[in-house]
């Protein structure tokens, strides 16, 4: 998985946000030309147009990407948006110098931890509301755009 | 016994070739023999590999990342990395039928023993009843395979279903949520045995302390991609010392097709095309000795018995394990740090008695320490942001139980030749079909398994239980089973193919039954019972 061209600016703009948003990091340029020769193993069948929309929603920023993994993962677990991470988390949790910290155990006080993930879990519960709100009518409408097409 | 043919280079043709060089023979070793890769940086850690490869995703993913799961792709737990796809590679043109199973096949050096976990089980009378003959019989040659290839073992509550009567070693030191698990068993002994749930310490072909040129584990973590020393047993450590001896050729890059006969049936030695290139080439033999895996076994008779006969036959009785994957938590485990730099199979094992369904389940359980975690956040049902905070959190008290399940010859299970353009003129039908009831006996141990998880202290979450589908446990058998009966398509107790003086079956395929427990160090130790026969 090595390159010898730049990235296309969309799979850098891609693979920046999902960097982020997973780790909190900018990707190195090893990274980046593993992102985007990752993408020659990408599944490509059963793309639907809402994916597009989703992963436009992704590139404007942490925010975006924050609200289309919650929402695909319960509305559209098999979206572009979602094997685009997926490939980003394979490729972040083997990689220097992000693997450390992806793969890591949290540890302490386990009452502590388990406050931890109740205060994470409202959180995910918000963000999937709002997600749900933003996306929803919009994955119903090019549902429903898609099968008039037809 | 002077010229012996045999073809494959796995546990069963690797210990079978060992066992006759020792009593004299010559031997000749036919095979595909696709070579394992060399190791990466043989002294690194499973985080020092990632640190310290140029490209770390080539290693981990593949060259083109083919070693990704994504959404949909039905993935195991824990699948086969990039570094084993040596493994299961097949020659161009190999395209079996396959229908209601999905074996994998191996054409490599040291076949699919390339890619196990190491688990090494002894079968009793219990799982020998209904071989033709017994766990004596068998008992002097695991010794010899133990004494070859190091397993673990200790004196625990799985002794009268796993005997110690091999030379052992001792078993390594217990990861922490193993540990606790087990002294968590030793305070509920009663009442989990009371209820058929016994557990211990896997045995295993790994070492713990040197043998020969191989190292005692340095707990690099690794095993899954492959043991970079060989402490993990691998059928190319036993090549290495059958190469040693003066009477022993190897050829690789050759797949027999055929056994080639005389005119009065007897064997004479073995046709093969060479890998790559087609070209045909024929070895002679005294003895030819089939060793290949159940499934190519099967397929190199078939195309004899055609080539002879001019007849397709069917051959009932494919076995294989059933296995279910259960994930479970171990709330305790939780705030706990976890190595990668440890041993990464199996510590414990376990043994189900299930009088009611008259069998006996085996199981081993993986503590989760190095590991791919894409797969398993796949599996959460939050975001990966989330899913990444809640596998940092639990990640310690993680593992997985993995239930095995025995199986019995059936004719509807079956394998037979269907014309194709292929290099042979054939390909294989392989057509596998459950026995009526099993998916529940199998849902009531797995029930089972789980209330004994939780008395363990752990949580089974509702859900995210695979079963495994069939052919994924490699364990295929029974397509030309031992018997006394003098029925076609059979084997006598010493492993020779009935209508033939000199073609021996000594893998998988010769055993007329499938005990849960896994099957390699039986299938070595059998082959070195018939090497000591002929």
């Amino acid at each position: 998985m090595t390159a010898s061209v730049d990235p296309d600016p969309r799979l850098q703009q891609e693979c920046s946000v999902f960097t982020r948003y997973l780790t909190g990091r900018s990707p190195t340029p090893y990274v980046l030309r593993t992102y985007r020769d990752g993408h020659q193993s990408l599944p490509s069948a059963g793309i639907q147009p809402f994916d597009r929309i989703a992963l436009a929603l992704c590139r404007r920023g942490v925010a975006g990407a924050t609200l289309a993994d919650a929402y695909t993962r319960w509305f559209r677990p098999a979206s572009l948006v979602r094997l685009k991470l997926t490939l980003m988390l394979a490729i972040l949790e083997n990689t220097p110098p992000f693997h450390a910290a992806m793969t890591r155990c949290r540890t302490g006080a386990r009452i502590l931890l388990a406050l931890q993930l109740v205060v994470l879990g409202v959180w995910y519960g918000i963000t999937l509301v709002a997600a749900a709100l933003l996306l929803g009518p919009l994955h119903l409408a090019t549902s429903l755009g898609k099968r008039a097409g037809r | 016994m002077s010229r012996v043919v045999v073809v494959g280079s796995g546990p069963s043709a690797v210990h079978f070739a060992l066992t006759a060089l020792e009593r004299g023979a010559t031997v000749a070793m036919i095979d595909v023999g696709y070579p394992a890769p060399d190791p990466a940086l043989p002294d690194v850690d499973f985080n020092g590999l990632k640190e310290r490869l140029d490209d770390p995703a080539a290693y981990f993913l593949g060259e083109r990342g083919e070693g990704v799961v994504y959404p949909g792709d039905a993935a195991s737990y824990y699948g086969h990395p990039p570094t084993k796809d040596y493994v299961f590679r097949t020659p161009t043109g190999f395209s079996p039928e396959l229908s209601g199973m999905q074996p994998v096949f191996s054409f490599a050096r040291g076949g699919l023993a390339g890619a196990w976990t190491a688990g090494s089980y002894v079968w009793t009378d219990d799982d020998l009843e209904r071989f033709p003959f017994d766990h004596t019989a068998l008992q002097p040659h695991y010794d010899t395979v133990a004494r070859r290839i190091g397993v673990t073992g200790a004196p625990d509550d799985l002794e009268p279903f796993l005997p110690l009567d091999y030379s052992s070693q001792p078993p390594a030191a217990l990861d922490e949520h193993s540990s606790l698990l087990m002294d968590r068993y030793a305070t509920r002994r009663a009442g989990l045995t009371g209820s058929g749930f016994f557990l211990g310490r896997s045995r295993v072909a790994t070492l713990t302390q040197p043998l020969g040129t191989r190292p005692a584990c340095s707990n690099l973590g690794r095993c899954l991609w492959g043991c970079p020393t060989r402490s993990l047993y691998h059928p190319a450590v036993t090549l290495a010392q059958c190469l040693e001896h003066d009477g022993f050729s190897y050829h690789p890059g050759r797949y027999v097709t055929h056994v080639e006969l005389d005119e009065r049936g007897r064997v004479t030695g073995v046709g093969a095309n060479e890998v790559p290139g087609g070209g045909a080439t024929r070895f002679e033999g005294d003895t030819v000795v089939l060793a290949a895996g159940a499934l190519n076994s099967s397929k190199i008779y078939l195309e004899s018995l055609f080539r002879q006969r001019g007849e397709r036959v069917t051959l009932g009785g494919l076995m294989d394990n059933r296995q279910v994957h259960v994930p479970f938590l171990t709330p305790a485990m939780i705030g706990q740090d976890v190595s990668p730099a440890s041993y990464q199979f199996h510590h414990l094992a376990f043994g189900l008695v299930r009088p009611e369904a008259r069998e006996y389940v085996h199981g081993q359980i993986t503590t989760l320490k190095a590991a791919s975690i894409h797969p398993i956040l796949l599996g959460l049902p939050v975001g990966y942001r989330m899913a990444l905070a809640v596998l940092q959190t639990l990640r310690a008290g993680l593992g997985v139980a993995n239930v095995n399940f025995h199986d019995e010859r059936r004719e509807e299970s079956h394998v037979t030749l269907v014309p194709d353009d292929g290099p042979t003129g054939h390909r294989l039908v392989i057509n596998y079909v459950e026995a009526p009831g099993s998916a529940r006996r199998q849902d009531a141990a797995v029930t089972e398994v789980k209330r004994a998880l939780r008395a363990l202290g752990s949580v089974v979450p509702p859900g995210m239980s695979r079963i495994l589908p069939m052919g994924t446990s490699a364990h295929y058998a029974g397509t030309l089973p031992m018997t006394h009966r003098e029925d076609e398509h059979t084997c006598t107790p010493e492993g020779r193919v009935r209508g033939f003086d000199n073609l021996y079956v000594v893998d998988g395929a010769g055993f007329p039954f499938l005990p849960a427990k896994n099957l390699t160090l039986s299938l070595m130790a059998n082959a070195t019972r018939i090497a000591d026969t002929l």
